[in-house]
């Protein structure tokens, strides 16, 4: 989560240079393979949800129901780890 | 009888296995080997009506390089351990990631993923295993390469080696995946590397561009098999057109499909149209654009006529719902759309909606992506329809022939209803045949429903076999069953095969049925 690494990932980054700025591998994950589920309405809205960490990378490689388990070849435990912390540490949404 | 492991091998004893776990991490390195239940969860996850249990590994290996691989097929040699070869292992609704008989080990190739060659020129590619879709387009896009891809609907975490492997389709012109395939590296149970094609020769600079090269073409016999484990793939890819137009063509009736097909056939055979066109049942859409079957009804068994009839008007989906597109030059594509729209007039039924029409609405947004190489995952809303992870695909081969498919429907969907589920289907068309694809979806947290669905897919493979159709592809729990449909003198030939090339039976035995 250092800026090193940041802009270390920004060089490989294939996402959108202005989201690029301060994601790290975690939330580019995020953004490019969870959000086409999960932004639109095929899998649940999974931030903002107020939930910690582990269940993210529980439900993600454990799989649930509809939704695929992903091995950590998909993605390593660095990097899921930090797109549970990023899912974890988004705003809670006012109802 | 208790183990550390989570499963053994058949026939192999926990010392044995002791062993060459110890063997596989010396070759690889510790953590390319994984043994733990925690390690293997993610292997386990299927969407088959039967128990987790009979699809366990015993271990998983990651390789990296050729040389990795020829390890561990030494080391399997030696200890007699069966292994399963994974790409991509996105192979959802027919067997996943998990191995066809519980207790082997899995060789996940994922990590293996490089993009060794794209040439822009020639409009071939050259990938690992581990190649994905969605970084294929990545690549593709930052090199401003002028080419398209084609890819199966779990595009942006599927790959071209495991879809291949398994002759999958997509829907662009370039749609029939194997027959896009170019050139393929193998390595063998006996550890040699084999090239197919040109790939042999010493030199050479043509396996991308010709695939028989001399004497027999083998890549046929290492898709579908266990004959070696593929560890480069070649492909074709489609020039970039400058227009690309894609359109539906709704129609209103079930009985609508005979017609459908006979409208279609002529079009697709001359090329007027030339992808991978779908015509897709009003389930299919319903699920694809977000709707559940609990936002209509909450009663078990299948969904009644009348509910479909809502569903349709509300969401305002055909019965039938046609997606093509044309692709080429201005001029090219403007005589084609004339020809098409004079033909669908002639007809007098069928309506077309354009893209300037549908807009950004789902789910013709995700249909004009996958036929234009797009990567999205919006078709996955299929497993929301019931929900619950069961999902199996039962996908029978039929002419392109109006009548044929027309039988073919009614027969699915009398034995889906039948065992209280839906046909949620739709029709892949090629040029004279159709991979009739229908999603076999039920609750798998429902042991009663589990057991309905294995109850309807064994009918599904029966009763079709009665009238003579067989499916194209199968989960890995149907495997053995459906070789049975093809008749005891190719099962016979293809053993022959395995006991000259895998004498041990080490390569996924099991699969399509095949064993020495």
């Amino acid at each position: 989560m250092t800026s090193t690494l940041g802009l270390a990932l920004l060089a490989l980054a294939s996402v959108q240079p202005v989201a690029a700025q301060s994601v790290n591998a975690g939330q580019q994950y995020y953004q490019k393979i969870c959000a086409k589920c999960h932004e639109v309405g095929t899998g649940p809205v999974i931030t903002g949800r107020g939930l910690p960490a582990i269940t993210y990378v529980s439900i993600a490689r454990n799989g649930n129901r509809a939704m695929p388990a992903f091995r950590v070849t998909d993605i390593d435990d660095a990097t899921l780890q930090q797109l549970a912390d990023y899912l974890a540490s988004t705003p809670v949404k006012n109802p | 009888m208790t183990s550390k492991y989570q499963a053994l091998p058949k026939g192999v004893s926990e010392n044995r296995f002791d062993a060459a776990i110890k063997k596989f991490q010396a070759a690889l390195g510790a953590d390319q080997v994984m043994t733990s239940a925690e390690h293997l969860r993610p292997y386990t996850k299927v969407m088959m009506s039967v128990p987790d249990a009979r699809h366990q590994p015993s271990a998983v290996v990651t390789a990296t390089s050729v040389e990795q691989v020829q390890a561990v097929v030494k080391i399997c040699n030696e200890y007699k351990i069966p292994v399963w070869t994974i790409s991509t292992g996105r192979n959802f609704g027919y067997g996943s990631a998990a191995p066809v008989e519980r207790g082997q080990i899995v060789l996940d190739l994922k990590k293996m993923n490089k993009i060794i060659h794209i040439d822009p020129e020639l409009c071939t590619a050259l990938v690992e295993p581990g190649v994905t879709y969605q970084q294929l387009y990545d690549y593709i896009e930052e090199n401003k390469l002028p080419l398209m891809l084609s890819f199966s609907a779990p595009s942006a975490i599927a790959g071209p080696v495991g879809n291949t492997m398994d002759r999958g389709v997509g829907y662009t012109p370039y749609g029939e995946h194997f027959l896009m395939q170019c050139g393929m590296e193998v390595v063998l149970a006996n550890g040699d590397v084999l090239r197919t094609g040109m790939g042999g020769v010493k030199g050479d600079k043509a396996w991308q561009v010709f695939k028989w090269g001399y004497g027999p073409t083998l890549d046929g016999m290492f898709t579908q098999s266990n004959y070696g484990i593929c560890t480069k793939m070649g492909f074709w890819l489609m020039p970039k057109p400058p227009v690309f137009k894609p359109f539906e063509i709704k129609f209103d009736n079930e009985a609508d499909i005979n017609e459908i097909v006979e409208m279609l056939r002529p079009l697709r055979i001359a090329n007027i149209i030339p992808n991978a066109v779908v015509i897709a049942g009003t389930l299919w859409e319903a699920a694809t654009c977000g709707v559940r079957r609990s936002d209509y009804i909450t009663e078990p068994g299948a969904t009644p006529d009348s509910v479909l009839a809502q569903i349709r008007k509300d969401k305002h989906l055909g019965a039938w719902n046609v997606y093509c597109a044309l692709y080429g030059s201005p001029e090219q594509v403007e005589v084609n759309w004339k020809i098409v729209t004079e033909t669908i007039k002639r007809a007098g039924k069928g309506r077309i909606v354009t893209q300037e029409e549908a807009g950004d609405t789902q789910p013709f947004k995700y249909r004009a992506q996958l036929m234009s190489g797009v990567p999205n995952l919006q078709e996955f809303g299929l497993y929301n329809w019931r929900g619950g992870g069961g999902s199996m695909w039962f996908a029978p081969v039929s002419q392109a022939r109006g009548s044929e498919c027309d039988k073919q429907f009614a027969l699915a969907k009398k034995i889906l209803n039948k065992h209280g589920l839906d046909y949620v289907g739709e029709f892949i068309v090629g040029w004279r045949d159709m991979h009739h694809v229908i999603d076999v979806l039920y609750d798998r947290s429902s042991e009663e429903e589990t057991q309905r669905a294995n109850a309807c897919f064994n009918e599904l493979l029966d009763e079709f076999e009665k009238e003579g159709y067989a499916v194209y592809r199968v989960n890995t729990a149907f495997q053995e069953r459906v070789a049975q449909s093809y008749g005891p003198v190719k099962r016979s030939v293809e053993r022959k095969i395995k006991r000259a090339l895998d004498p041990n039976g080490i390569l996924s035995p099991g699969k399509s049925g095949i064993n020495i």
